[in-house]
């Protein structure tokens, strides 16, 4: 948790803000945004956990890209299939190290982040047409009872 | 001491228990800020520095004004953070939902 670890650097005067960008919305309070105009674009359509499974297993073109912290890898394990490891946190900055010959999947935990980052990559040379996400996350993905791999 | 007594006093000590497990662990350095308080605090002239722990991808989509992007995973490399560890520090995120 990032207030802990201002505490292990010494700051003594630290506020959890646990209701957070939810909670600020709620109270109809004013928001920022860079930007604006993808903010809010459609999605593709995400893909259940059982489709992934069966292309996974059948199609080459489908590459897994986990956007998860460490923390949420070594906790949860990776989904069986090829993958590429590029947590969210750098994406604006490697993005250019996911190929665009492939069919991508993001994950994350719940399917909470996967739509951030689609919206990025939408803006860059990636499509409707080679780019989704999974669909309730890695959760969705364990409680279908389909495989996992330790990290 | 009276039967009821004790088994009050067992009472209120399992409750307190319960809840005080279901909240999330935070160090005893750390206080929960609310909306209100937190508008508050904005508004005033002495500010806090507010804090978007998450990735710069979802900053760069939605944040509270005058945030500053810090991801929880480069937290004590950042150069961003104030100096004087005196300064109040507020952290967000996505928050429930």
């Amino acid at each position: 948790m990032a207030a802990g670890q201002a505490v292990d650097m010494g700051y003594h005067n630290i506020y959890w803000y646990q209701e957070g960008l939810a909670g600020w919305k709620k109270g109809h309070n004013l928001l920022e945004s860079l930007n604006f105009r993808y903010a809010h674009r459609k999605l593709p359509e995400p893909i259940e956990s059982q489709t992934l499974f069966k292309q996974l297993s059948s199609n080459p073109r489908y590459l897994l890209v986990d956007i998860r912290d460490t923390k949420s890898r070594q906790k949860e394990g990776l989904i069986a299939g090829p993958t590429e490891v590029l947590p969210l946190y750098r994406l604006h900055t490697d993005y250019e190290q996911l190929p665009d010959d492939k069919i991508l999947v993001i994950y994350d935990i719940r399917a909470k982040q996967a739509p951030a980052a689609i919206r990025f990559l939408l803006e860059k040379k990636y499509y409707f047409t080679n780019l989704t996400y999974l669909k309730g996350g890695i959760n969705a993905w364990k409680n279908e009872g389909l495989p996992v791999k330790a990290f | 001491m009276p039967r009821s007594l004790v088994l009050t006093s067992v009472f209120l000590v399992g409750l307190a228990l319960l809840i005080g497990g279901s909240l999330p662990c935070l160090a005893a350095d750390i206080q929960i800020i609310t909306t209100p308080e937190l508008k508050k605090w904005l508004e005033a002239d002495q500010k806090p520095f507010l804090v978007y722990t998450l990735s710069t991808v979802e900053f760069f989509e939605e944040r509270i004004p005058g945030s500053v992007c810090i991801p929880t995973e480069q937290m004590k490399s950042s150069r961003e953070l104030p100096k004087n560890t005196d300064a109040p520090l507020v952290f967000y995120c996505l928050g429930p939902g």
